[in-house]
């Protein structure tokens, strides 16, 4: 009898376990690396599309793939150009876009890392990017940093919720504003 | 027998009530810290031996009794004390000037904002970037008063100082865009700052 009890309470043990496991698995643990980044700062609109090889106006069309790249870890989300303002991509074309963090699973779990300044791009989202490319790769990356990506259309109000901005980046208003009056228009 | 059962049950509650709070845990933010930031050795990389000049942690010296930059160990040569690596290199897929990252253990991948770190790695990136049509700025080519200010700034991060918000009435080496700044070393914000984190 008391060895039945002592099974059943291994296997319940053993349940919750896997229970847990499995959970942790299935939803991310959103950890944010302890990395801060230094990017080129930009006050007007003119100088970051300056620095830019492409701006456009994208919508997300798959699902980003985490990958590590020189023990950095990268997430690659295929986009669709919608509008192009400069470069010479055009509308209909693909591009796949590159931020740093991203998933990765361990046997404990899976994690999602995220980086202090930065919110990555969402599913059947629009953004208006400030991009460079990486050689003659395809892939993309942003020309600011945080400050190369803004939700598509342009919110009249620059808050950190509305543009996707963590807070404690904080959303440089007189950029916004001069990206606003120079493509909220279109 | 219900005895048992209670502490089964107790047990089964306990595991499920730690798993959800160490999932809660890991969406906070948490500033993580040294266990001990003095001393904190420093170790260059020899793809950033050029830059030795520019290096200049002892900037940071006698804000805090808490936080201490002793020495600069310089190229290939193994430094078993040192918890600060400075390097140099191309970064892909970043429009960076640099990039600093704390780790929690040896692994990349644990370098959690909460936590105790255990070693610090500044990664600069070789890239030219362009800051408006007739200014760009190179690492490599920079004068050793910007080179400067970009590691004091790096080093600042280590030590678990943020970015400075925007439209901050004091001047800091934090400010997230401190390359047209005419100072290179902490400002007495950034002492302040690095008082309130670690004591006097």
């Amino acid at each position: 009898m008391s060895r039945y009890r002592c099974l059943i309470a291994i296997g319940i043990v053993l349940v919750v376990g896997l229970g847990i496991l499995a959970y942790r698995h299935i939803v991310p643990t959103i950890t944010l690396t302890s990395s801060t980044a230094l990017y080129p700062g930009y006050d007007t609109a003119e100088n970051m599309e300056y620095a830019s090889e492409v701006v456009v106006v994208v919508s997300v069309v798959g699902k980003g793939k985490s990958k590590d790249v020189n023990d950095w870890l990268y997430t690659f989300t295929p986009l669709k150009v919608e509008r192009v303002f400069k470069g010479d991509l055009l509308p209909g074309e693909r591009i796949e876009f590159a931020e740093r963090g991203g998933y990765e699973r361990k046997v404990t779990g899976l994690y999602f890392i995220g980086r202090e300044d930065y919110v990555h791009i969402k599913q059947n989202s629009s953004y208006l990017l400030f991009l460079i490319e990486e050689g003659d790769t395809g892939i993309y990356f942003t020309t600011g940093g945080p400050e190369g990506k803004y939700v598509w259309p342009l919110p009249q109000e620059a808050t950190a919720e509305n543009l996707e901005f963590t807070d404690c980046w904080g959303v440089d208003l007189d950029l916004y504003n001069s990206i606003l009056a120079r493509y909220g228009g279109n | 027998m219900k005895k048992k059962l209670l502490v089964i049950l107790i047990a089964i509650l306990c595991i499920t009530v730690y798993s959800i709070l160490g999932v809660l845990a890991c969406t906070e933010f948490f500033s993580g810290s040294w266990p001990s930031a003095n001393p904190l050795h420093v170790h260059v990389d020899s793809s950033a031996s050029a830059f030795t000049q520019a290096i200049n942690p002892f900037c940071w010296n006698y804000k805090t009794s808490k936080v201490f930059f002793p020495s600069v160990h310089v190229g290939g040569t193994t430094c078993s004390s040192c918890k600060v690596f400075i390097k140099y290199g191309f970064l892909p897929y970043e429009n960076v000037i640099a990039i600093t990252q704390n780790y929690t253990s040896k692994t990349k991948i644990d370098s959690w904002m909460s936590g105790s770190w255990v070693k610090s790695v500044i990664s600069i990136n070789s890239r030219q970037v362009m800051l408006s049509p007739t200014t760009s700025f190179e690492f490599g080519s920079a004068s050793n008063f910007l080179r400067q200010l970009v590691i004091v700034h790096e080093l600042g991060h280590t030590l678990g100082l943020k970015h400075q918000i925007l439209y901050c009435p004091e001047s800091s080496i934090m400010w997230r865009n401190p390359i047209n700044s005419s100072f290179n070393t902490p400002r007495p914000h950034d002492a302040n700052t690095l008082v309130t984190k670690y004591g006097p």
